[in-house]
């Protein structure tokens, strides 16, 4: 698993993220990628 | 501060504006390339790093940006499929972008707001190499050619196209269609090693356009 990412843009370095941890499996929830707005609109 | 949020932001979204952008949806499409010894090299990639049992993946770490003045911020990224989500904590306020399709948002300042979807259509998680080896396979219409062997920095990789087909276009292509075109080109190089050894590793993954090069260091196991 890569601990480092760079983004270039136009020859420029724009991004640099560094992870310290990593986990894989943990047990995502979907909810954490659900539209807060259409889980009010189902919910209502 | 403002001004560098929303910078982050833009640098963030600009690849896939640029790969929208480049996605005729008008004419008919090409037939995409399926190129075996590509698609084998991708297998082999997902299997190496058991890209197939990957449900989810969470990674802590530190956001630096090209902006001096702003100190570097945490950062949670969060994937399950082709699903992202980033947490990141300025100082004063806690911002949240999550790509997920045609349902991607993101909360600043205390905000909601959701994304368009022609600027996240085509976004994949980087991050996570074994999940780019094979959440596009399942597409298919998603292009896939091997190129070559080429040397990066002291190893020989392999280097694998994936794109979009393009769609009605003529050449020659206009400049800034072209411009364009070539944001919308994926190559991944996998490492030489990952290909021959019986305890496959890959080594680097390295995502690079013409004009847009992002660079995904060591993965794995040393």
């Amino acid at each position: 698993m890569p601990f480092h990412i760079e983004n270039y843009l136009d020859g420029q370095k724009v991004r640099d993220v560094s992870f310290t941890s990593v986990q894989v499996n943990v047990g995502v929830p979907d909810a954490q990628f659900q539209n807060p707005n259409e889980q009010s609109k189902l919910g209502g | 501060m403002t001004r560098t949020k929303s910078t982050i932001l833009a640098i963030g979204c600009a690849l896939s504006v640029c790969i929208t952008l480049a996605t005729p949806s008008m004419a008919a499409a090409k037939a995409p390339i399926r190129d075996p010894q590509a698609l084998a090299l991708l297998a082999q990639c997902g299997t190496a790093m058991g890209g197939a049992s990957i449900q989810d993946m969470s990674a802590t770490g530190t956001l630096t940006t090209a902006d001096p003045k702003v100190s570097p911020l945490p950062i949670i990224t969060q994937s399950k499929g082709a699903a992202e989500r980033f947490d990141i904590f300025f100082p004063d306020d806690a911002q949240t972008y999550v790509l997920n399709g045609g349902d991607s948002w993101s909360v600043q300042q205390g905000k909601q707001t959701d994304l368009p979807y022609a600027l996240i259509a085509y976004r994949r998680p980087e991050h996570t190499p074994a999940l780019a080896c094979i959440l596009d396979i399942q597409n298919p219409n998603m292009s896939f050619a091997y190129i070559d062997q080429e040397k990066f920095q002291n190893g020989l990789v392999e280097h694998i196209r994936i794109s979009l087909p393009t769609v009605g276009m003529t050449t020659p292509i206009p400049s800034y269609r072209n411009w364009m075109f070539f944001w919308t080109l994926k190559h991944w190089w996998f490492s030489r090693q990952s290909a021959s050894s019986s305890t496959p590793r890959p080594t680097k993954i390295i995502q690079f356009g013409q004009h847009n090069t992002a660079t995904i260091g060591r993965s794995g196991r040393s």
